[in-house]
């Protein structure tokens, strides 16, 4: 496979006085955006690394371990910058890293400094900076193969003497020159000011300085593969690249939507049975009732999304890593921001369809911060699969199966297909409202790199996948943990006897007919209230608890499900619930990823308050406007 | 039934999307011409510039428009595809300013403009060898003196 050799170059700079004064314990790994940074990441650090957020800001903080000599060396992942001046949240946190001012980490020994060989004029700007900050700093120029393939060349040697700095070429994703990090890591460094750069702040003029050194160090462009642009002679094509846009993007939907949902379900299966198994290793008991009916069926109910948010994510990264979903995003854009989004929201809010949860944890490709933020708010709007289990049981039981329009479009479809478009409406509106008030000005002007075209690897797709399901798991499910005991809890107090009580005098059933005045003018009873409370954990779950209240209750023993509900609500009630469910944000696991992603408890908050609200409203208005006139 | 639903929605959604794009598609040259309040091409530079593909040979013979022409000075959005500029100045505010100098948008920079999206908006303009979207909001506010490619890639 490797017709072309990487050779890799160390090339040291002028003077090489090695003083064995201090050993590298912390690293930084700084690069500008699309320059191969973090496929560099998981390369060092194969899966050792840690997930989280810098204090204060939305930008993502990733540390990995590295092996050193002797001891474990410590790389921090900086975000994707062009410069080191405080521009962007981005920029400050690089910055404060750099200088040993971020809370929490030590400040680097060394810096691992990554540039896109193959645009380095642009790149280099990033380089004085960098090196002036005065760390031992080895440059990689990355994407080494590609360079070499499009027949470009460069003098290591003679830039490293321009940098001073050593300088090796790197291929991330074939792996290739990596032993050059190792070498770096393994000599002692003296730090010592470079004085050897003149820093400027101008720009014009580090371009020029840039293009300078691009001609001393003999720098040969590589010429770009032809395929690119006859790839995107179709692909942008103006009939063809919006019908292939369609097709793709149907066919993820399909997929996730149509293969997800069964895989979820086996595992839902998989996971109950799993509960089953472990039953009888617990004493029967109040024990085994907080661990299986509280905590694993509460936890469970998070797990299952678990396929879907897989799947997603390796369409998501087969599209991103082959350079597609910049295309998508660019056909995307005239539509998206018709409602005052833009083109990169478009593959999130159609996950949203499949899962929430995963289309919040996609917007990360929006790189401006107010546009993120507004996707993230309209996305639990548009109607997920969770919804789809008290939708089904309220159609069938409300309302009759005729014949709309011919055999094709029954009354039921039709109703499933309103609320499909009522949740996509309020999306759109509520985008419109957020970009025309809170959210308004863009931070940055909409700037799309469109990448050359790449196969993209198993294993940066697998650590990919990996990741996402390891940040998932942990994240939102100590918050959706809490939940469950909370709501088991309250289902088992008051204590009858030293037993639990019946669902009726527990205190959830308590709580329900506490709140049974605020939602009688929306044509529910305490028992629908019941469900709403427990359903905060999932929409699913008023199914189940539904099932529960009506199957121990006398009058309804012995009915489904189905007629029971039909005996003890309204039409018009019936309708008011399936409005609350299509706009109300009756998710845990969602709220728990909001926070996670917004770095903060303000987002979740607004959105459920304000999504509660719209529900309580539209509910409100249904029931009252159906009740009299179906009177 | 559940499956029947479920179908019947996929397509639905399916069709909504088409329909949309479709729809957008077809709209794409109205709204294009409300885009018209920006700062955009008068209508001698407009005319200019259909004479020119007419006129200008496959060499790109500048010097038949070039004295009549006292002001080369064009927003980015006015060239035509396959069309080469040097970046003069940006009028935009001064972050966003500094974040399109940072992409590679600096004065005397040379850019092309490669193609546009299928719905007309954004563009896709090459510089420094990437391939870099803006959307017309943007681009109209990069001023760039024109000037064809010569083969060597150096202008005048």
């Amino acid at each position: 496979m490797t017709c072309h050799s990487t050779e890799t170059l160390i090339a040291s700079s002028g003077e090489v006085e090695k003083h064995p004064r201090h050993e590298i314990r912390t690293v930084a790994l700084i690069g500008a955006p699309n320059s191969g940074k973090s496929t560099l990441f998981n390369r060092l650090t194969r899966l050792r690394q840690k997930v989280g957020n810098y204090p204060g800001v939305t930008v993502e903080q990733r540390v990995g371990l590295l092996a050193g000599r002797g001891h474990e060396i410590r790389l921090i992942d900086l975000p994707g910058v062009y410069s080191l001046t405080p521009y962007s949240d981005d920029e400050r946190v690089a910055v404060d890293v750099l200088t040993g001012q971020m809370d929490g980490l030590p400040r680097p020994d060394a810096v691992l400094l990554v540039l896109d060989v193959t645009h380095l004029s642009r790149q280099l700007v990033l380089a004085k900076p960098v090196i002036a900050l005065g760390l031992p700093t080895l440059v990689l120029l990355n994407m080494a193969d590609v360079f070499a393939k499009g027949g470009g060349s460069l003098d290591v040697l003679k830039l490293a003497a321009e940098l001073g700095a050593p300088v090796a070429m790197v291929s991330a994703t074939q792996g290739t020159g990596l032993d050059a990090v190792d070498r770096f890591l393994r000599q002692d460094h003296d730090r010592r000011p470079s004085a050897l750069l003149p820093v400027l702040q101008d720009l014009p003029q580090s371009r020029k300085w840039a293009s300078q050194v691009g001609r001393r160090i003999d720098y040969q462009q590589h010429l770009p593969s032809e395929w690119s642009r006859r790839l995107d002679d179709v692909f942008l094509h103006r009939i063809w690249g919006p019908l292939i846009f369609i097709v793709v993007v149907g066919a993820v939907f399909q997929t996730v939507f149509g293969l997800g949902q069964p895989m979820s379900t086996a595992f839902q299966d998989l996971l109950t049975k799993l509960g089953q198994q472990a039953a009888p290793l617990v004493p029967d008991g109040i024990l085994r009732s907080l661990l299986l009916d509280g905590l694993w069926k509460g936890v469970s109910s998070v797990l299952v999304f678990l396929p879907q948010i897989l799947l997603l994510f390796l369409f998501i990264g087969l599209l991103e890593d082959s350079g597609y979903l910049a295309r998508a995003a660019l056909i995307a854009d005239r539509t998206m921001r018709s409602v005052g989004l833009n083109g990169k929201a478009f593959i999130p809010l159609l996950s949203a369809y499949a899962c929430a949860v995963p289309a919040i944890m996609a917007t990360r490709t929006i790189e401006n911060k107010r546009d993120r933020i507004a996707t993230i708010l309209v996305a639990p709007f548009m109607t997920c699969s969770a919804r789809l289990p008290i939708y089904t049981l309220l159609i069938a039981a409300f309302i009759p199966e005729r014949p709309v329009v011919g055999v094709l479009l029954g009354s039921r479809a039709c109703a499933m297909l309103s609320l499909y478009v009522l949740g996509f409406v309020a999306a759109i509106a509520t985008a419109k409202i957020l970009k025309s008030s809170v959210l308004k000005s863009s931070a940055a002007p909409f700037v799309l790199e469109l990448p050359e075209y790449r196969w993209p690897t198993w294993q940066s797709i697998g650590l990919r996948l990996y990741d996402r399901a390891r940040v998932f798991l942990r994240q939102a499910g100590t918050y959706i943990l809490g939940v469950s005991l909370l709501i088991w809890v309250l289902t088992h107090v008051p204590l009858h006897q030293g037993h639990a009580p019946q669902l009726e005098q527990s205190a959830i059933a308590y709580l329900g007919h506490g709140i049974e005045p605020v939602i009688r003018p929306l044509g529910f009873n305490w028992k629908i209230g019941v469900g709403l409370l427990t359903s905060v954990i999932a929409r699913e779950v008023i199914v189940g608890t539904l099932g529960t209240i009506y199957g121990t209750d006398p009058a309804t023993h012995s009915m489904t499900l189905q007629n029971a509900l039909r005996q003890d609500l309204t039409f018009a009630g019936a309708m008011a619930l399936l409005v609350f469910f299509a706009f109300a944000m009756q998710c845990t696991s969602t709220l728990a990823v909001v926070r996670r992603e917004t770095n903060s408890w303000k987002w979740p908050v607004v959105q459920f308050v304000y999504m509660t609200m719209v529900a309580y409203t539209a509910a409100f208005a249904v029931n009252q406007i159906l009740s009299t006139l179906v009177k | 039934m559940l499956q029947a639903f479920l179908v019947t929605l996929r397509e639905g959604a399916e069709a909504a999307l088409v329909v949309g794009i479709a729809l957008t598609y077809l709209t794409k040259d109205r709204t294009e011409d409300r885009t018209k309040g920006r700062p955009q091409p008068s209508p001698q530079i407009r005319r200019r510039r259909s004479c020119r593909a007419d006129d200008a040979g496959p060499n790109g013979d500048r010097k038949r428009v070039g004295p009549e022409m006292p002001e080369r000075l064009v927003a980015l959005t006015d060239l035509a595809i396959g069309e080469a500029g040097t970046i003069d100045y940006v009028s935009l505010p001064p972050g966003d300013q500094q974040f399109l100098m940072r992409i590679g948008f600096v004065p005397g920079a040379q850019v092309s403009f490669s193609r546009r999206a299928p719905l007309g908006d954004p563009s896709v303009y090459a510089i420094d060898g990437t391939e870099i979207a803006l959307r017309a909001e943007t681009a109209s506010h990069i001023m760039v003196r024109r000037g064809w490619l010569s083969p060597l890639g150096d202008l005048p």
